[in-house]
């Protein structure tokens, strides 16, 4: 099962708590107080709350209904409105495998899971969420290389491509970034953008706007084609 | 059993507030999934039209109701409506993406108070939700419940510090709920909360909060908006609720000893074939 | 009491006064004013108090404010001693800057507030369109905030809060309230949820219907897991 890179470890803090989507599947993602990382299904199953909008209580994840906490075995851990009785074992989330690598945060269904082979040692610039589908912004980014050209120069170019992760160059200032790709529902994705080498503020905020470029044409090519 | 459908459409709905002036002549809003238009004529007699039908009328607790049953189910009753010197208070609708039935039994949940309505109807560490009793009532076809007792740190607009409340609810009829509680101006007394639910479709439902209270200080536009409030941090849970029609079936989701209102909310229902805005299990469907 | 607040509890321009008056510890009279059902803001006893007509109403002694920013910008002057809430008079640049945003504060309350609005009580809009511009406005501050971030700068305009991130804050954390579309929600703005946290931990920050608090143990209050399940 493939994993799915799901933000940078720098946006998740400790005792704090995001949502994602892999494979299609709701996903709750948070850190404990002392910085252990979970992923579950994004359900708390007492009556369906999404546990994203829970709150962190030390090592537990608690959901924002009716305040259970749930360890990071995944398991029931204290009902606030049985404070004397200890959880039944059963009550227990479905647990994603996670994992960190290199400042970004993986996750998967299955528990084996390899994470993408991808060079040591990049600096997570940018996630951004794109109102069009992975497969979308690959082709349009294949298919800008020698149609979008600025000073004789294309904008972006794609150096090497793989399922989930791409490489490409902005030849105009020299970087080489690595795009890390999640698909989204509704045909939305994000994508995770890593720089081969570090950069000043003012350079991050180049490629952050360079970035909103290519989102404005891949979503203009979704527009055009329904 | 009877289709959930047919079912809900025995039950009158509420669509408007009797006394509105800024209800369009021509209203048009939705039941059960039909476009209705709810007309004012100049006179101020009220019609329902569903387009070439016309539905049942009838206005009750301050409240203008209908049916698209040529014959509907009496009207539940909360005979306080007597009581003329309780204040009665309609609030107005807030629309809300869940189904209607899982906005009923949020409004039976009081294990909740702490976290939701955190330091209002409930606060850390007052958490515990103390043995309390439900039954069904055969001969009024009701969910009752007894006994319910909560800390509350605010428990009305006209609390000043925290009390124990003790709650009644009522569940008349598949999408009204109707709570008593400890008034806390006067001990002989019971203020009344009620929830009406119109269901726009089964994953839609539009809240209609009525309340008769003995409250001789607070302002109205405090009562109201008190109400709201309450009901706004409600409506946060409801969106997120997976999924959006309530789950019949008992395996899908764990209760515990605190939640017996709601489960006997859930048995009553399938037991009624009040199905609409339910998750009914295909094997349960086909049962038929 | 030092003021008094024309209030209604669902509205997000009123909570940013609510909000910046906990942060502050200052004490003022609250009459609430029932916006729905009964519309009273637009009442001829509301209209002789302010001719405009909206909520929230700030009045001091004869001053009459109906502008949600020249409110944060009163109380800042007024009440905030830290003088970190709007940047002092030598420095016109950081003024600017909080100002743009308090302007942009304005297009959330037109998009996402009104949307919000609809989404509650079915008020008539074109929802397509400002559910459109709406997620416009959250992507502008999205790449604002993930520029600053870029500076480890957590706020707007720098290292610490001004009136501009109270001003954008409540629309931007009531998003979700307006619906599901695809960009209304916080999964979709790294960056946003990010700040939404830091605001969340300001003290004296308070909470409003549709914006959860984190429910951040006290100082004195044990960890209920430890006590009733000890570990091991």
């Amino acid at each position: 099962m493939a994993c799915t890179g799901v933000g940078f470890s720098k946006n998740l803090s400790n005792a704090r708590v995001m949502r994602a989507f892999v494979n299609g599947k709701d996903v709750v993602i948070w850190r404990s107080r002392s910085g252990k990382l979970s992923a579950w299904e994004n359900r708390c199953p007492h009556r369906g709350m999404r546990l994203s909008y829970g709150f962190v209580r030390g090592e537990a994840l608690a959901c924002m209904y009716h305040g259970w906490h749930y360890g990071v075995d995944g398991k029931c851990k204290y009902i606030p409105a049985h404070p004397n009785l200890e959880p039944p074992k059963t009550i227990q989330i479905q647990r994603y495998s996670s994992c960190e690598k290199d400042g970004v945060i993986w996750v998967s269904e299955g528990i084996e899971a390899n994470t993408p082979e991808i060079p040591a040692g990049l600096f997570p610039i940018r996630s951004m969420e794109l109102h069009c589908s992975a497969d979308v912004l690959k082709n349009t980014l294949c298919g800008l290389t020698s149609a979008s050209l600025e000073n004789d120069q294309p904008v972006f170019h794609v150096t090497d491509e793989q399922e989930d992760v791409m490489y490409i160059d902005i030849p105009k200032r020299k970087f080489a970034l690595c795009f890390i790709l999640q698909n989204f529902p509704h045909s939305r994705c994000f994508i995770h953008v890593l720089s081969e080498r570090e950069c000043a503020p003012r350079d991050k905020k180049w490629i952050s706007r360079v970035l909103e470029r290519l989102r404005r044409i891949a979503e203009n090519r979704t527009g055009e084609a329904t | 059993m009877m289709n959930p459908v047919e079912r809900a459409k025995q039950d009158w709905y509420p669509i408007g507030i009797v006394s509105d002036p800024r209800r369009p002549k021509r209203y048009a809003t939705r039941v059960l999934g039909k476009d209705i238009v709810l007309e004012t004529k100049e006179e101020g007699s009220l019609s329902v039209s569903c387009g070439d039908e016309s539905w049942e009328i009838t206005e009750a607790y301050d409240h203008i109701w209908t049916s698209p049953s040529q014959n509907p189910k009496p009207l539940f009753s909360i005979p306080e409506e007597n009581e003329r010197d309780r204040r009665f208070v309609p609030c107005g609708v807030v629309h809300v993406r869940c189904s209607p039935l899982r906005a009923v039994e949020n409004f039976l949940d009081i294990a909740h108070f702490p976290f939701v309505h955190t330091d209002v109807l409930g606060s850390e560490p007052h958490t515990e939700v103390a043995p309390y009793k439900v039954n069904i009532d055969e001969t009024k076809d009701e969910v009752i419940a007894t006994k319910v007792k909560f800390f509350q740190p605010q428990a009305a607009k006209s609390a000043n510090e925290g009390i124990v409340t003790e709650y009644i609810y009522r569940v008349p009829a598949p999408m009204t709920a109707i709570l008593y509680k400890t008034c806390p101006n006067r001990d002989d007394v019971l203020d009344i909360i009620s929830l009406f639910v119109q269901p726009i479709d089964e994953d839609n439902c539009a809240v209609w909060p009525w309340m008769a209270l003995y409250d001789d200080e607070s302002s109205m536009a405090d009562m109201v908006e008190f109400q709201q409030l309450i009901f706004l941090q409600d409506r946060n849970i409801l969106e997120n609720q997976i999924p959006k029609r309530l789950p019949i079936d008992p395996k899908m989701e764990i209760p515990t000893r605190a939640d017996l209102t709601s489960v006997a909310y859930r048995r009553w229902l399938k037991k009624s074939g009040a199905l609409y805005g339910a998750l009914i299990q295909p094997a349960e469907q086909s049962a038929e | 009491m030092e003021f008094t607040l024309y209030d209604y509890a669902l509205s997000g321009n009123c909570y940013k006064v609510r909000l910046f008056a906990s942060i502050l510890g200052v004490n003022y009279e609250k009459i609430s004013v029932e916006f729905h059902p009964a519309a009273e803001h637009k009442s001829e006893t509301m209209l002789q108090i302010s001719p405009a007509g909206t909520l929230p109403i700030l009045t001091v002694g004869e001053m009459v404010l109906s502008e949600t920013q020249a409110m944060l910008f009163w109380m800042a002057k007024t009440y905030d001693r830290s003088g970190a809430w709007w940047p002092n008079n030598y420095d016109p640049m950081a003024q600017a800057m909080v100002l743009q945003w308090l302007g942009f504060s304005g297009d959330l309350t037109a998009t996402i507030g009104q949307a919000r609005l609809n989404s509650l009580f079915q008020t008539p809009i074109d929802r397509a369109k400002v559910v459109k511009c709406s997620v416009t406005a959250l992507r502008r501050l999205e790449a604002h905030l993930t520029e600053q971030s870029f500076e480890q700068k957590k706020f707007i305009t720098g290292v610490f809060p001004t009136i501009a991130d109270l001003a954008c804050f409540p629309y931007v954390a009531l998003s979700g309230d307006v619906g599901t579309d695809p960009g209304l929600e916080h999964d979709s703005y790294p960056a946003i949820r990010n700040w939404i946290y830091e605001i969340k931990s300001l003290p004296g920050f308070i909470p409003m219907p549709g914006i959860f608090e984190m429910h951040q143990l006290k100082d004195h209050e044990a960890d209920p897991t430890i006590r009733q399940v000890p570990e091991g």
